[in-house]
């Protein structure tokens, strides 16, 4: 190791990386606000805090897994097939019980979340017992989840509104209810990163796992709980952005795993483990995606253009992301 | 005589079937230091890993304080207050220094939260013990080695330890920090804690130790008091035999100069290093852990980058090249690392020995001669007396150390180098294996190959070398022929500059 | 060993003739040629990625390059000055197969260059890819789904007229990159890498040079799938990849090549291949719904990999 004459360099890379990202951001808000006057509104931001805040969860969820050194590419299928199984759920409640209350869409989180929990338990399991590959394991999941979604709708339009969900009609001051479940999630999940035993074992074992084993940290069981929150996480963000939507298209949540990876390493959160926070890192990571999407529109690009954009976000984060690795190449 | 407070029955131990450690008895007193010696490999460090609970005996039992204790993870012997201070740095260095010092146990307020606060101001305490002023926010990834060491020890302390193993402290230390080191077990000694010391420095083992324990290839040769022995007794229980038994010997001539570095540079380790090597000779390379060593031979191959200074080889300018360009012209190395660097440990024998060979056998066209390389490995594997059933299907990682290692040597003598570099050949092979790899170097010697042979262990060096440079700090100490070779002269050299800088 | 490299054969095999007894219209001619049709792009596409796998990464751009090639080669074909010209058929097919090598030597430079893990150095370009695919489709295609009237010269390759053609062109390519993967200097050095890169590196294996050739076979490979695909199909379609990828790394890890590197090959890959195109073959003429295909795919991977894994720890373990 070069300490002394890596020390000078390793520091430009970490201001670059550090501000590179809000330079970036700063621009971007620069070039929207003057191509369009309502790009830079009060409604317009509430707008794009809303469109954020299910992806967010997925965001929370993420954050374990990549400190991990992980990854979870079925985050978008499973807010798929746990909003699906949710709608379901909550339908048939609302068909014995007449339309209910609030009592319904509580029932509808608690399935999403069980469901999200379920499919993350899986992939954990897989990926922490047998020592599958993260990202075929859940690349294959991801197909499992669509076809399973796809059965129990029979690929069909399924509505979400007319079970009574709809916790993103509930205001609270200019935002929705949503917002406010989000944001309180971010907190504890922040919180169960930075301040308990668990987040910071994690963050141990992200570093060095061989270390974190001899020491008796568990590192097992550990990440497979990190695969269970990244699940929970991303079926609950599906249920809420479901709430949202009104109505599950085949194509509901698809490649939201695009938005929410992103997201983490843009925030600061490393692909190669045990580096990074929720707050603020990850917070500014999605809310910055989304605004570069709604820019997008707002623009009237194309809307491939956004999918072009997306693949430059992710490979400018990850590069920056890469410049200090020193493992294999992969 | 006071109580004991360790004792270990029987003890064995296998790693991919090769028995490491052959039925252990041995005995602690309560408030000692004990000391525990043996050459490389004699299974010091895997009779303190089963102490420790990272790895769990196959037969044998241990009673701490005469209860019965079986540890099935390091949490358990921690709960049985011993501490192990591990060889190898186990620190996070995305956490700072006090997460390091607390993360087995993490202070928790009334929302299960961790309290920075008292953490932190724990961490100051414990590392006023050591004298060191560091700030224990800072992350450790910003911190030097000798610092990390010394918070690796701390961590040790922290749960209150009966008993404490040290194995091999001081190797990256300096001389201040191995200084604070053993007032600190000094200090622990007078509060009656226990003290299990492992070290290749003898001098410190003599000046620490009431009892000092010898190992060799994994059965305990004898326990005694440390006043009722020396150092030569010591070292003659420690191989077993007499030196000029061990090593073979050929006749051979040295010739001319081939490989000649002058004051090379590479990364933190390597500081203004040169040696010169001629053909037909086999020159040691001695220095104590830390000293660069292996970082120089690293340099010399290509796998690190040189930062200044020069490498001439048969007269050329041969300084900035890449390992592929090593070994076309000639230069083989044998790694420290074998399972990591030297051989692909889940692929069948075959592939591991014709690994380097490839392109030679490929000639132009790429296209491998599968029926020569066949023959070459088939030949390899009869010159080395390497025990192997099937080439083909049976797997590297499924043979003994000493048969691994005959591989690795295999695999780089099949392409007939003129310059054989090895870093530590014999560690982790049995007694009769290394007899053969002596035999092996000298063997390419006898061809006029030149040899470079990097070991820890300096009995090796002086059986087998015709000269031994001796490194320290980074820096070239000393020389000697083979005739004037002494051991405490070559200590002396290694230790000039105060072990590791 | 025999039996455990070629299980997928056998399992394929047992397959093929329970399709042949049970399943209404499978022993016809017209479906052993549709399979045999549907099997060549997907092998020429999987072997590529094989290599790729073989390191211990993967390569998600390849869809998104069947697709973009796809919609320039039809626009090159039909719409350009070039259409109808005598070169049009050898000048596209160039162009294409440009276009997968410049992916993957963009994917090969970020790997090997700029230390990106490939999953997700691929998935960008996998997203600015079908992104390009789309946009181009929208400005090239008028806002038409597809472009057809691809020449006959063209479409042959995709096995009109000729369907032993695409046939052909799959089974020289196995065989190529098969006999490098086996033979030649290059091809071993990859298993070295996929094992540990270090111990290659080590051993005089030009790591980051093999890394980055990956990658380019594996565009290369895709570009020239993507005529195939675009050939059968007879016209141009800015999606055509989009949903292929689970059918690509499918039919790699099925074959038994282990996802985490080092081991397996093209040869398993041809297996995975004729396994995987079978499955789909007899699950559609049984008449089961798309997204239950979908959902027995991924299952089938990740029973795989599990079995692969299993097998690899019997191995290691085996003789002690």
């Amino acid at each position: 190791m070069n300490e002394k004459a890596g020390k000078g360099l390793q520091l430009s890379w970490n201001h670059l990386y550090e501000y590179g990202v809000f330079v970036i951001f700063l621009l971007m808000i620069i070039v929207f606000a003057f191509s369009n006057p309502h790009f830079f509104t009060v409604k317009n931001a509430i707008l794009i805090v809303e469109q954020s805040s299910p992806l967010m969860l997925g965001v929370c969820g993420m954050a374990f897994v990549l400190m991990l050194g992980g990854i979870d590419i079925s985050a978008g299928a499973n807010m798929y097939l746990s909003a699906v199984t949710s709608a379901l759920v909550m339908q048939k409640f609302a068909e014995s019980n007449g339309p209910g209350g609030s009592a319904v869409y509580l029932i509808g989180i608690f399935t999403a979340l069980l469901v999200g929990a379920a499919i993350g338990l899986v992939n954990g399991c897989f990926i922490v017992k047998f020592k599958m590959v993260p990202f075929i394991m859940t690349l294959a999941m991801t197909s499992v989840l669509t076809g399973i979604g796809l059965i129990l709708t029979k690929a069909e339009l399924l509505p979400v509104r007319a079970s009574g969900f709809q916790p993103s009609s509930i205001r609270v001051g200019p935002v929705s209810m949503v917002v406010v479940i989000v944001l309180l999630f971010t907190v504890v999940f922040h919180y169960l990163l930075k301040y308990t035993v668990y987040g910071r074992q994690l963050m141990a074992q992200g570093n060095n796992e061989e270390a974190a084993r001899k020491l008796g940290i568990r590192t097992k069981r550990n990440a497979i709980i990190a695969y269970v929150i990244c699940g929970a996480m991303a079926g609950f963000g599906g249920v809420l952005s479901a709430g949202q939507v009104g109505a599950l298209s085949s194509n509901f949540a698809k490649g939201n795993e695009f938005d929410i990876i992103p997201a983490a390493v843009l925030g600061g959160i490393s692909l190669f483990g045990g580096k990074g926070s929720i707050l603020p890192g990850a917070v500014i990571g999605i809310v910055l995606v989304n605004t570069i999407t709604n820019g997008l529109t707002m623009m009237a690009a194309n809307p491939y253009v956004y999918t072009i954009v997306r693949g430059v976000i992710i490979f400018i984060a990850v590069m920056l992301d890469s410049m200090n690795y020193k493992g294999e190449l992969r | 005589m006071s109580t004991d407070i360790l004792t270990l029955k029987g003890i064995r131990k296998s790693f991919f079937g090769t028995e490491v450690l052959h039925g252990i008895d041995v005995s602690i007193r309560k408030g000692t230091v004990h000391g525990l010696v043996g050459e490389n490999g004699a299974g010091k460090s895997t009779l303190m890993n089963v102490l420790g609970g990272v790895f769990r005996p196959d037969e044998g039992e241990m009673l701490v304080d005469g209860k019965p204790y079986a540890p099935q993870s390091p949490k358990d012997a921690q709960k049985a207050h011993i501490a192990f201070v591990h060889q190898e740095l186990n620190l996070f260095s995305n956490l700072t220094v006090a997460e390091n010092l607390f993360i087995e146990d993490l202070p928790l307020g009334a929302f299960q939260q961790v309290k920075y606060k008292q953490m932190e101001q724990e961490t100051v305490r414990y590392l006023k013990d050591f004298q060191i002023d560091v700030n224990p926010k800072t992350k450790v990834e910003n911190l030097s080695m000798g610092v990390r060491q010394s918070i690796e020890i701390a961590k040790a302390l922290i749960i209150n330890a009966d008993v404490v193993i040290f194995d091999e402290p001081t190797t990256s230390l300096t001389k201040v920090e191995k200084d604070q080191l053993f007032r600190i077990i000094a200090d622990l000694k007078a509060r009656n804690v226990t003290i299990i010391y492992i070290s290749h420095i003898l001098e410190d083992v003599f000046e620490l130790c009431d009892d000092i324990s010898v190992l060799r290839d994994g059965s305990l040769i004898t326990t005694m008091p440390a006043g009722e022995t020396n150092r030569d007794a010591l070292i003659s229980l420690m191989v077993g035999r007499k030196l000029e038994n061990v090593y073979p010997t050929v006749e051979k001539t040295i010739g001319e100069e081939i490989l000649c570095c002058k004051h090379i540079a590479s990364g933190s380790l390597v500081k203004d290093a040169g040696l010169t090597l001629h053909r037909g000779e086999i020159l040691g390379v001695f220095g104590l852990m830390g000293s660069g060593r292996t970082e120089l031979m690293r340099a010399l191959f290509g796998l690190d980058k040189i930062s200044g200074g020069e490498i001439i080889y048969k007269g050329k300018n041969f300084t900035h090249h890449t390992p592929k360009q090593a070994i076309e012209a000639g230069i083989a190395f044998v790694t420290e690392d074998r399972r990591d660097e030297g051989l692909l440990m889940p692929k069948p024998v075959e592939e591991n020995l014709l690994l380097v060979h490839l392109p030679a056998l490929a000639g132009k066209t790429g296209v491998v001669d599968q029926r020569k390389g066949e023959e070459m490995a088939d030949a390899s594997i009869k010159a080395l007396h390497t025990k192997v059933q099937n080439k083909k299907t049976q797997l590297v990682c499924n043979l003994s150390g000493g048969n691994q290692q005959k591989v690795v040597l295999g695999k780089w003598i099949m392409h007939e180098p003129e310059v054989l570099i090895l870093d530590e050949p014999t560690r982790g092979v049995d007694v009769g294996a290394k007899y053969e790899i002596y035999t092996i170097i000298q063997e390419r010697a006898k061809e006029q190959s030149s040899v470079l042979v990097v070991s820890s262990e300096m009995e090796e060096l002086m059986g087998i070398c015709d000269r031994i440079v001796v490194m320290s700090a980074g820096r070239m100490a000393g020389e000697i022929e083979c005739s004037e070779f002494e051991q405490n002269s070559i200590m002396e050299m290694a230790l000039a500059g105060g072990g590791k800088a | 060993m025999f039996l455990q490299d070629n299980i997928m054969l056998f399992v394929f095999l047992v397959f093929f003739i329970c399709g042949m007894l049970f399943v209404d219209k499978f022993a016809s001619a017209y479906n052993i040629k549709n399979y045999l049709k549907n099997c060549a792009p997907l092998l020429v596409v999987s072997t590529g990625l094989t290599y790729v796998v073989l390191n211990g990464g993967i390569d998600f751009s390849t869809t998104s390059i069947i697709s973009l090639g796809s919609v320039l080669g039809a626009h090159l074909l039909v719409e350009s000055p070039l259409a109808g010209t005598p070169l049009a058929v050898p000048l596209t097919i160039l162009i294409i197969v440009g276009i997968g090598l410049a992916f993957g030597v963009v994917n090969g430079l970020a790997v090997s260059r700029l230390k990106m893990p490939s999953f997700v150095a691929t998935l960008s370009t996998q997203l600015i890819g079908a992104g390009l695919a789309v946009w181009f489709g929208s400005i090239l295609f008028e806002g038409a789904v597809s472009l057809g009237g691809l020449p006959e010269a063209f479409r042959a390759i995709g096995g009109r007229g000729m369907f032993w053609l695409p046939i052909l062109i799959a089974t020289v390519i196995f065989v190529i990159f098969n006999w490098m993967l086996c033979k030649t200097v290059f091809g071993k050095q990859i298993y070295a890498i996929g094992v540990n890169p270090r111990t290659a590196e080590v051993s005089g294996v030009p790591v980051k040079k093999n890394i980055f050739l990956l990658f380019v076979i594996s565009g290369g490979l895709a570009g020239v799938a993507s005529i195939i695909y675009t050939a059968k199909n007879g016209a141009g379609v800015p999606t055509m990849g989009d949903a292929m990828f689970i059918d690509i790394v499918g039919s790699v890890v099925i074959g038994g090549t282990d996802p985490a590197g080092g081991f397996g090959g093209v040869k398993n890959t041809l297996y995975g291949v004729l396994f995987l195109t079978l499955v789909s073959n007899i699950l559609n003429l049984m008449g089961i719904e798309w997204f239950y295909v979908d959902l027995i795919k991924g299952a089938l991977v990740i029973a795989a990999a599990v079995l692969n894994l299993i097998f690899k720890n019997l191995g290691a373990r085996g003789r002690a």
